[in-house]
Order: C-alpha cells, then sequence, then structure tokens
C-alpha cells in the first residue's frame, strides 16, 4: 500500500515546501535587484553623465551649425554608443548574476523536490542534505524530521499489516452493513476466496441457513450492541463445502458507535475431529470395558469405585449403582474396609507397592458367595504416584471347584498308587496284605480292619491279618461261614457292602460283633481272575458314610490286590517249575556233551551209533534200545543194538521193506511214536525182542531234511508215559545222531563226486576256468589251455585278461563294462557274451558264459568262466545268412516277372502277341522259380540221406545232348562258342539220369555264367579205367585258387558275389549227386584262363 | 516328352517297363547292361535312369557311381530297381546317390506312381 500517496499528507508537505521555497526567491530577487542596481545603475549613471557632459562641451566648442549638428549628432552617437555598452554590460552581468541565483535556488529546490519524488515513490528511507542555512535549510530540516515521523508511522503500519498476513488464522472485516472490507491471506487459504471475491460481500452469503441465523443472532445480539464472543459457527467455503470454524468476533467502535467488525476465524476442523474422535474413543472404551465378560472397576484412593463395566451387574446390579460405592461394600457388604481382617487386598496392596497383583478372592455376590480370579492394576499420574486402581474380577468358582475336585482325586489316586505300590513291591503275600490294610485304614481314616482269605475246601473265609482289634476278638470272629454275615456274603455275590452303623444292619449274624460298638463298617471283595480269593474290612467306631467315590476306590484296591495276590501264587508255581527245569536241563547238557564227545572222537559210524543208541537209552532209562538203518531199497537193517544179552549174539537183524514194524510206521509218521506192547498189537516185533515181553516202546526216526536215514527204538520193561521233555531230549539226540551220519555220510560221496567232476571238467570240449574275487585264475581244464594256448602252470595266479589275450582296443572295450567277467564279479549275475580270441594272428571267436561262484552263505568268492570255440558254428552261421540272402534275391527277380506282368495282363495294357510274350515269360519265370525250388529240396533230401536213386543205364550221347539242349540259344546270344564231345568206347553209365543230366547241365550253365562273350565251353566225355569222366572245360574268368577248396561246400558262393547270380547249391548238388553214385568231381582252374571240372563216374558199383 | 533310360540284365524286365512306361507316356531307352551306360547317357541325356543293381560285367552300383562321377550326368535322377531288399544294401544305393531304391518284385503301377510322382516333385520344386 503506497502510504505516501495518501493525499492528505502528500498535498501539506508539497505546500509547505512550495511556500518556503518562494519566500525564499522573493528575498533572493530583492538582494540581486539592490546588488544590480548598485552595482550597474551607478556607473552607467555615471558613465552617461560623463559622456553627455563631454558632448555637451564639445556641442559648445562647436560654433557652426554643421558643426553644431554634427556635435550634437556626435553627442547622440556617443551616449547611443555608451547605452549600447552599458546594455551589453548590464545584459551581461545580468546574465552571471542570474546564473549564481539561480545555483542559490535551484539547488534547495531540486534537493527537495528529489525527495519528495522519492516518498512519492514510496522510498522512506531518506536524510536531504541541508545545503543552506536559510528558509530552504529550514525547509529540508521539517522536510526530514516530516520523512522520519512517516517512516516510523509506515513501518508500524507495515509491520501491523505483515502480522495480519502472516496471522494463520484467517480474519475478516466488516463495516457496519456488514459488508465485508478486508480479509488476510490465511481466509484465502482457509476458504478459498480471493481478496477481491470476498470483499464487498454480504456476510451472511458465507452461511447456509443455519449458520446464517447464530451469524445473525451475533451480529444483531452482540456486535452491534458493542459486545465480543467467541461461538462455533460453520462457514461455506468457496468449493461449497462447510468448513467448521471458532469465530472471535470484536465490534469496532469509534466512541460510542460501532463503525464495523472484525472477525478471527479458527480453523475448528482438527479440533472438531480430535473432539469427535475423544468421544467415539470413550464410547469405544466404554464399549469394550462393557463387553469384557470380567467385572473390571476403578477405585480411587478413598477406595470409592469411579467406574465400572457392564459385567458389575452381577455383583451390584447396575453399572450406576456400583460407581460411588466403596468397594470393600461392593465386593465384600462389609460396612468398613476390609483389612486387617483381609490381609490381601489387592487394591490396598497396589497402592502400596504400586505394582500389578494377582490374586483369588471369595467375593459376596448377590448369587452368593463366588471365587474371583483378580488382576489389580495401578493407574499413575504424571508424577508416577498411583491414584487410581483397576481391579479385574472374573469369576473362576467352576474352576476352583474343579480344582478342588481335581486335587481330591489326585489324593485318592496317591492313596491307590501307593497301595499298587507296595502290591507291585512285594511278592510276599502277608507283606502284601498287611500294608494294603495299614494303608486303606489310614486313607478312610478307620478304626481298624481286617483281611479274610476263602479257604475253598473249607467252604470258609479265615482272617490271615487284622488291626485295631484285639486277637481275641479275632478268634471269635475269625471264621466266617462262605454266604454267612457280611464278609460271606461279599465273598459269595463279589458285591461290596457298607454300611453306616453295623450294630443295626440286619445282615449282621454274629452278635459278637454287633454288640462290638463298631459302626461304620465296609466289606469288599478281593477278586482275582476268576474266583474270590477273600474281603477286605473296614470299621470305624464313628458312623462313616462311605462316598461313591470310596467305594470305587475299595473296589479297585480289592481288584488290584487279588491280581497281586494271583501273581504270587502263580510267580510260586513258576519258580518251582523252573528249578526243575533247570535241574533237568543241567542233566541233559552233561550227556549231550558227552555224546558230543564220543561222537567227535568216535573213529567210524559203528562207533557213533553205538555211543548214541547206549546215551539214548541211559538218558531215558530204558531197558532195552537199538537204532535200525534205511537202506537204498527201504529195508531196515540192525546198525546198533544195546544189551547184548537179549540179543544173544545175534547182530544181523532186517526188516524188509514190507514188514508192517512199529519201527517202520514211525518213519513214515515222520515223528517219534510211542506205544504199549501187547499181545494184540498188529505191528511185528522181531521174536527174540518179543519173548522178552517188553509192555511198551517207543520209536525216533532219524531225518535228516526230508530224507529218513533209520529208526531209534527204545523198549521197557513196564508200561510207561512219555513226558515231552524226554520226547525231545531224545529226538535231540536223535536229530545230532542223523546229522552226523548224514555229515559222515556226505563227505565220503564227495570225495568221490570230487573226483568224478575233476574227470569231467578236464574231459569236457569246453575251456572252463575258476577266477576268485581279483580276476585271477584258480583253475583251469585242459581244453581251456589248449584254446588259449596256455598251459595250467602258465595260467593258475594270473589275471584273466592276460589269460584271454586280447588287442588293447578289444582289451578297453572288453574292460569297460562289457566284460562278462568284470560284470559278473561286479554284479554277481551270471553272464554270456561273445568275444574274439587273439592267438598270434590267428582270431578265434568264442563264446564265453560266466557265473558267479558263491560260498555256501551266498558272498560271492569268484567266477567260474566257461568257453567255447565258435569258429565253425561262426562259419555256418555266415553261409546260413548268405544263402538265405542269395535266395531271396533269386526268387525277387523271377517274380519280379510273375507279379509286374500278371499286374499289366489284367490291367489290359497289354495286347495281342504281346500278352504271349508276357505269359511266355511268366511261365519261364515260373519254372525258374520251381527249378530253385526243387534244388533246395534235392539239397535238403540228400543231406538227409532221403533220396533214392532210380538206377538205368544211361547213353552218354543222349546224356550230353539234352544237357546241352537248354544253352544252345543262351550261347548263341552271348556269343560263346559251345560243343561237345563222346569219346569212342564211352560205354553206358549206370546211374540216374534225371540227376546225371542235372549235374552236367548245373556244370555249363556256370560255365556258361562265369565267361565273357567269346569263351569257348566244351563238354568231354571219356571212358578212363573202369569210370567215365565227364568234363566240362571253359576259358571264362577261372576260379581263384583260395576259392577252390570250398566251391563245392553247400552255401558256398564265390567272393565276387555282386557279380554273379545263383543260390549257391549248384555245385554243392552236383557234388552230392556224384558222391550218391560213388563217384567224385574234381576242378582246375586258373584265373583269367578258365575252369575245368571233371565228374568221375564208376562204371560199376 | 520326357525320357526314360531303363538298365537291366533281365530281358523281360526291360520288355517290360518299356512297354509300360510308353504307355504311361515316356521316351523309353533300354540296355541290358551298364558297361557303355556312360556314352549312352551323355549322348541320349535321359531325364531319369532306371538302374538294376546286379549285373554282369558291371554292378549297377558301379554304374551309378560313375555316372555320378561325371558332371554331365551327375544331375540325371537314378532309380535303383532291385532284388536286394535288405537295408544295408538300401543305405549303401543311397550313399552312391540314388533318388529312389525299388527292391523287385515289384508293381509296375507302382513304379510309375512313383516317378510321376518324383516327376512332379521336380516340377514342383
Amino acid at each position: 500500500m503506497d502510504y505516501c500517496g495518501l493525499p492528505g499528507i502528500n498535498s501539506l508537505s508539497i505546500y509547505t515546501a512550495k511556500y518556503i521555497m518562494l519566500r525564499s526567491v522573493f528575498h533572493k530577487v530583492f538582494l540581486s535587484f539592490l546588488f544590480f542596481a548598485i552595482t550597474l545603475f551607478v556607473p552607467f549613471s555615471l558613465t552617461i553623465q560623463h559622456t553627455l557632459e563631454k558632448g555637451i562641451e564639445k556641442e559648445e566648442k562647436a560654433e557652426d551649425v554643421l558643426s553644431k549638428s554634427e556635435a550634437h549628432k556626435k553627442i547622440i552617437g556617443d551616449t547611443t554608443e555608451n547605452i549600447g555598452i552599458f546594455a551589453f554590460y548590464g545584459f551581461f552581468l545580468s546574465f552571471i548574476l542570474s546564473l549564481f541565483f539561480a545555483r542559490g535556488i535551484l539547488r534547495p529546490l531540486k534537493n527537495l523536490s528529489t525527495g519528495v519524488k522519492r516518498i512519492k515513490d514510496g522510498d522512506l528511507d531518506i536524510e536531504l542534505p541541508i545545503l543552506t542555512v536559510d528558509e530552504f535549510g529550514e525547509i529540508t530540516n521539517t522536510f526530514n524530521d516530516m520523512t522520519a515521523t512517516l517512516k516510523s508511522y509506515t513501518e508500524d503500519l507495515k509491520k501491523k499489516d505483515l502480522y495480519i498476513s502472516y496471522m494463520l488464522d484467517p480474519l475478516w472485516v466488516v463495516d457496519e452493513d456488514n459488508i465485508v472490507t478486508d480479509i488476510n491471506p490465511a481466509f484465502t487459504r482457509l476458504l478459498g476466496y480471493e481478496r477481491a471475491e470476498a470483499v464487498g460481500r454480504p456476510i451472511y452469503d458465507f452461511f447456509d441457513v443455519e449458520n446464517q441465523a447464530i451469524m445473525r443472532h451475533q451480529i444483531e445480539e452482540k456486535r452491534e450492541k458493542g459486545i465480543s464472543d467467541i461461538y462455533e459457527i460453520t462457514i461455506r467455503a468457496k468449493d461449497g463445502s462447510g468448513i467448521p470454524i471458532l469465530m472471535s468476533g470484536s465490534p469496532i467502535l469509534e466512541g460510542e458507535r460501532v463503525i464495523g467488525k472484525i472477525g478471527v476465524l479458527k480453523d475448528f476442523r482438527e479440533q472438531k475431529k480430535l473432539r469427535d474422535e475423544l468421544r467415539e474413543a470413550n464410547e469405544y472404551l466404554e464399549t469394550i470395558m462393557d463387553s469384557i465378560e470380567d467385572t473390571l472397576i476403578v477405585i480411587d484412593r478413598d477406595f470409592r469405585v469411579v467406574a465400572a463395566n457392564q459385567a458389575i451387574y452381577h455383583q451390584a446390579g447396575g453399572k450406576d449403582k456400583a460407581v460411588g460405592q466403596r468397594c470393600y461394600n461392593l465386593t465384600h457388604g462389609l460396612p468398613r474396609p476390609c483389612w486387617p481382617d483381609e490381609e490381601e487386598c489387592p487394591v490396598k496392596m497396589v497402592f502400596e507397592a504400586g505394582r500389578t497383583f494377582r490374586t483369588i478372592h471369595e467375593h459376596l455376590t448377590p448369587s452368593g458367595k463366588r471365587f474371583y480370579e483378580i488382576l489389580a492394576c495401578p493407574i499413575k499420574d504424571e508424577r508416577g504416584e498411583v491414584y487410581q486402581v483397576i481391579e479385574l474380577m472374573r469369576d473362576v468358582t467352576d474352576r476352583k471347584m474343579l480344582e478342588d475336585d481335581i486335587i481330591q482325586r489326585n489324593k485318592e489316586l496317591s492313596a491307590i498308587n501307593s497301595i499298587a505300590t507296595v502290591l507291585n513291591r512285594s511278592l510276599n503275600q502277608d507283606e502284601i496284605i498287611g500294608e494294603v490294610l495299614n494303608r486303606l485304614i489310614d486313607l478312610f481314616k478307620m478304626d481298624g480292619g481286617g483281611v479274610f482269605l476263602f479257604d475253598e475246601s473249607r467252604k470258609e473265609l479265615f482272617c490271615v491279618h487284622h488291626k485295631g482289634i484285639s486277637d481275641d476278638f479275632v478268634k471269635q470272629i475269625g471264621r466266617v461261614k462262605y454266604g454267612a454275615d457280611i464278609p460271606g456274603r461279599v465273598a459269595a455275590t463279589g458285591q461290596p457292602i457298607t454300611t453306616l452303623d453295623l450294630s443295626k444292619d440286619p445282615r449282621v449274624e454274629r452278635g459278637v460283633l454287633k454288640h462290638s460298638g463298631i459302626k461304620g463298617y465296609c466289606c469288599t471283595p478281593v477278586k482275582g481272575k476268576e474266583r474270590i480269593i477273600g474281603v477286605f474290612c473296614l470299621f470305624s467306631y464313628k458312623t462313616h458314610i462311605f462316598t461313591p467315590e470310596e467305594e470305587r476306590i475299595l473296589n479297585s484296591i480289592g481288584d488290584m490286590t487279588g491280581v497281586s495276590l494271583e501273581n504270587i501264587k502263580l510267580y510260586d508255581r513258576m519258580r518251582g517249575l523252573y528249578e526243575f527245569l533247570k535241574t533237568r536241563r543241567e542233566l541233559e547238557q552233561g550227556l549231550l556233551m558227552r555224546l558230543s564227545d564220543r561222537l567227535v572222537s568216535a573213529l567210524n559210524m559203528q562207533e557213533m551209533m553205538d555211543s548214541s543208541v547206549s546215551l539214548a537209552k541211559d538218558s531215558i532209562k530204558a531197558d532195552f534200545a537199538w537204532l535200525l538203518m534205511l537202506d537204498a531199497a527201504g529195508n531196515l537193517i540192525l546198525g546198533s543194538v544195546r544189551d547184548d544179552t537179549i540179543m544173544g549174539g545175534i547182530h544181523t537183524i532186517i526188516y524188509p521193506k514190507e514188514t508192517s514194524s512199529f519201527e517202520a510206521y514211525a518213519i513214515e509218521h515222520g515223528s517219534p511214536i510211542g506205544m504199549a506192547i501187547d499181545e494184540e498189537t498188529r505191528f511185528y516185533i522181531c521174536p527174540a525182542v518179543k519173548e522178552k515181553g517188553f509192555k511198551s516202546v517207543l520209536a525216533i526216526p532219524l531225518i535228516v531234511g526230508q530224507r529218513a536215514l533209520g529208526v531209534l527204538s527204545i523198549y521197557f520193561y513196564s508200561r510207561r508215559d512219555f513226558e515231552e521233555e524226554e520226547l525231545h531230549f531224545i529226538q535231540l539226540i536223535t536229530g545230532v545222531l542223523a546229522l552226523t551220519l548224514e555229515r559222515s555220510d556226505l563227505y565220503e560221496r564227495m570225495l568221490i563226486e570230487k573226483g568224478m567232476a575233476e574227470i569231467i571238467l578236464q574231459s569236457i570240449t569246453d575251456g572252463v576256468y575258476t577266477l576268485d574275487k581279483d580276476g585271477c585264475v584258480t583253475s583251469i581244464n585242459m581244453a581251456a589251455s589248449n584254446i588259449l594256448g596256455v598251459s595250467p602252470q602258465q595260467a593258475i595266479g594270473r589275471p584273466c585278461r592276460e589269460v584271454i589275450s586280447h588287442s588293447d582296443e578289444e582289451f578297453m572295450i572288453l574292460c569297460g563294462g562289457e566284460c562278462p567277467i568284470g560284470s559278473t564279479l561286479l554284479n554277481e549275475v551270471p553272464s554270456r557274451a561273445e568275444l574274439i580270441l587273439r592267438r598270434g594272428d590267428k582270431e578265434i571267436p568264442l563264446l564265453v558264459s560266466c557265473s558267479p561262484l558263491l560260498d555256501p552263505k551266498g558272498e560271492p568268492i569268484g567266477a567260474v568262466h566257461v568257453f567255447r570255440d565258435i569258429t565253425k558254428e561262426k562259419e555256418i552261421d555266415r553261409m546260413k545268412t548268405d544263402f538265405v540272402r542269395a535266395v531271396s534275391h533269386e526268387f525277387r527277380t523271377p517274380l519280379s516277372a510273375i507279379v509286374g506282368m500278371t499286374e499289366m495282363l489284367l490291367g489290359e495294357e497289354v495286347k495281342g502277341e504281346r500278352s504271349k510274350e508276357y505269359l511266355k515269360t511268366i511261365y519261364q519265370e515260373g519254372q525258374r522259380l520251381s527249378h530253385m525250388v526243387s534244388d533246395l529240396l534235392d539239397i535238403a533230401k540228400i543231406e538227409r540221406g532221403k533220396i533214392a536213386l532210380k538206377e538205368v543205364d544211361i547213353d552218354p550221347v543222349k546224356l550230353i545232348e539234352a544237357s546241352v539242349q537248354p544253352f544252345i540259344s543262351m550261347a548263341k546270344e552271348k556269343n560263346i562258342e559251345l560243343s561237345y564231345n563222346v569219346e569212342d568206347g564211352t560205354p553206358e553209365l549206370k546211374g540216374d539220369a534225371d540227376f546225371l543230366k542235372q549235374v552236367i547241365i548245373n556244370l555249363i550253365s556256370n560255365a556258361m555264367i562265369y565267361s565273357d562273350s567269346g569263351a569257348k565251353v566244351w563238354i568231354n566225355i571219356k571212358p578212363v579205367d573202369n569210370t567215365v569222366e565227364i568234363s566240362v572245360k571253359d576259358t571264362g574268368w577261372g576260379i581263384p585258387e583260395d576259392e577252390l577248396p570250398h566251391i563245392f561246400k553247400r552255401f558256398y558262393r564265390g567272393r565276387v558275389k555282386e557279380r554273379i547270380k545263383g543260390t549257391g547249391l549248384g555245385l554243392s548238388l552236383c557234388h552230392e549227386i556224384v558222391k550218391l553214385h560213388g563217384g567224385d568231381i574234381r576242378v582246375v582252374s586258373t584265373v583269367g584262363k578258365g575252369s575245368e571240372f571233371t565228374v568221375i563216374i564208376p562204371e560199376e558199383r | 516328352m520326357k525320357k526314360i533310360m531303363v538298365i537291366d540284365d533281365e530281358p523281360f524286365i526291360l520288355m517290360m517297363l518299356e512297354d509300360k512306361l510308353t504307355a504311361a507316356g515316356y521316351q523309353v531307352i533300354t540296355r541290358r547292361d551298364g558297361t557303355d551306360a556312360i556314352e549312352v547317357v551323355k549322348k541320349e541325356q535321359p531325364d531319369l535312369i532306371i538302374l538294376d543293381w546286379m549285373m554282369p560285367r558291371i554292378s549297377g552300383i558301379d554304374v551309378c557311381k560313375r555316372l555320378k562321377e561325371d558332371i554331365d550326368t551327375a544331375y540325371i535322377p537314378v532309380f535303383m530297381l532291385t532284388a536286394k531288399g535288405q537295408a544295408a544294401d538300401e543305405r549303401i544305393g543311397l550313399q552312391c546317390g540314388i533318388a529312389r531304391y525299388i527292391t523287385k518284385p515289384f508293381s509296375p503301377k507302382g513304379l510309375i506312381a512313383e516317378i510321376e510322382e518324383f516327376f512332379g516333385r521336380q516340377v514342383n520344386r
């Protein structure tokens, strides 16, 4: 705001300045005028006067008119000249003067006007220099004072303005017509109205209807009457939202008149929110408190309840009733504080100690006494002093009752437990009974009691232990009949009886008891597993009501004691049995030791048998014993006998297989059998034994595995039963004997078998050697050393890979996981493999099979390695494969004709003559196929020797002609010269015409096939000695020398396979046929020159 | 018109194929062995050669090798028509660069289909 521009201040200062300035100017002008008059007018007047004087003088001097006129003129001229000079001089002087004055007046003027301008621009921070000590100086001084005053005034205003602008609370100024005249920036910030928007609007515009009323009330009732007030109101912001504010409104007074109002608006949103939240929090807290099931009260230092939750209802019948009461009154119904009666008042303790306490208290409530668990916590003020206590009370009455119940039960249980401990600790019946009785009396706080045991034979109960009564009294009541009186009834029914006053109980039959003074009484059965062992009686001289729990405890103790007593009996019996068995076992062990000693030291089987039989007889205290051995045929033969006197020196007894003897029956049965002997026995007994009159017999078969070796029979003069123990022992002896016999038998057999195995091993053609775990040879047979080319001495102890020597490459392959030996040793499974043995430069294919060698426990101890030279098999295999391939090739070509041509014929693609040609070809190729098949069949037949020659006399010429015939056209085609010759004197041949023709055809065919165009083939037949030689010679390719030995082998085909068609059967068939005729076939051949095959057929066979 | 050369030592195969191929609209040249095959092929420039494997003097495989070695004939596709039916044989054939391996006995109709499919594929390619 530009306060310098205020009209009052401005006009005043300017006016004052001008005034001062004008005075000074007049003063100066006056002074200058004076100065000018003095300095200019005087000399001027003098000069003019002088000049005029001179002129007049001259004029006077001049006499003539001319001269006078001239002088006159001269005077005028001089005067004019002087006036001009004077004017010039005056002008010059006044210029200088004006310059001088101008400086004197203008400087302070300029100074002042600058100052005024700066004030106008708002710069009040100026002090003008005082240039002159005159009116201007005064004016300047006054100006400076004015400026200073203005400055301080302005600064004051500025500060206020600043305060208002920086006031955080919005503010507005309202004029008397309730129109807003000013607002501060905070107002804009809060409500969004710019100054321009707010100023000029009536204040009611800023409120809604409801708040307008409040505002109107304030304005009309208070502000207009000059009263300030602070009140809440909601003002409408520019965006339309209502903002709650705390308005502090004051009237602006001028004298008594209200000329406006000023309002400070305090943003009340935060406070309002906080207030709402606080209210909500209080409500929330109260809700929470009320929702707590436990009672919660706050108590102050006067023990007055200041707050409580809803749960207090149970104790006080309502919150309102509780608040204000004293806590002791509320919880304990006391008119005064509860201590010192109640030492543990938690409230007091919290006040004293200042910390939280927890306790359980009995409180009085409208529904009676209840237990509360109390948690009392201090509430401290700022100084840390406890001024209130929160008491949280939980009703734990039920829990406490349960706990009490549990404690009671625990007591009972521990009583039962202590009794159980006694029962388990001791195996002494008297001790147990006494101890249990004592503890029961203690447990039930009785005066005495007694224990009766049941005597089954007498059917009565007798007292074995008593307490709290005299022995005399016991004598009177110590025996009770089963079923009589209370103990008798209890024993008979198994149900306990309790009575609170014995003297009045009708079940008491004996007067002495009735008048003994006993009142409380109980009787509990002591039950064993199935029967009543006795009863417990407890009594008291006071009446005693037995609770169901007590009865239950009594019952369970009765049961426990019963079981315990039974256990004692059982234990006693077991002990007796144990002692008995121990003695017996010691005896048997001694006998067995003797037996084994004898068996070990026995030199032969007979001695072993004798020892065993004698021991068996002695151990069972028998009168006679013998051992019959089962031979291979199934007969029983006497092996050993004890008590020779009976046999009368007879040492040979045989029960033939069919004999229906007792011994045979036992073997058949497979287990020991005892029997009484009498006249009617259905078994045969040898007369020598029978006449001795034995009354009973025991027969035990000797069995190893599934095999019976014989039978041991033991005879007695007396009739007797056999105890299990005895039987077991005898069985043990026979078992040992059987095993010993079997082993000695096996050993002998093993010796024989080992020899045989060795012979077999050495005589078989397969190579066999055994290896230890490390793969070193441990034994080797002849065949193996022959195949491998090493002597047994060289082989044994060396690793197998050195024995089967193969190249490094093979070694790698075989030992790198594929080695059958390795895998057998590693995996303990049999394996098979084919491998190539290299012996020098020979390669021998071997079939190797490996099996692990296991010891009797199944642990691997090495491997056995069996191998076979399979060179021949390989060769045969190769030939067979070749044959199959050749045959399949040969079949395919004719089949092409048949399949392809038939297809075309059927499709009627070929017509007329052409179709005939096709059919012809199909026919020829079919024939070719059929020949091949018959060749194969012939070979097969001849191989199996199932061919019968149709021997006839054959004309050699006809034979040759017939053979050559099929090749004539082919020879022409291939340009081969085919000729034949039958030498003179060639006799008729004896043989099968078809076969021989086939031989020759095959030979010619070969000659033609293996020859190039232009070759010669000729057939010659001639007699040599008693044979006929037929030779087929050609100038073809010839046969390599190394192939010659093989060409007659079946399936063999020349190495130049690719160039040769054929089954590989032709020459083989020829050879077979010729051999069948008792003849021979030979070949001479040179590669590149040709071959000559010669068939030799004997004239007569 | 495509030109097909057939080399087989069996006359009936030649006869059959000549008839069939001619009927199917091909020009056919036949040879009974492969000795002068190279020269004939060079001269005739057939579009396809059907070759037997097992032939006297020179085997089909050798013929094929020679054809493939010569720059003038290497591009001509060769079908091998043979009685050798083993997988190993087929592998050898394919290694020599033949286009199709057809085993005997064969169906002439099937062969034509094969040829046409092959040519079709070639054209498309």
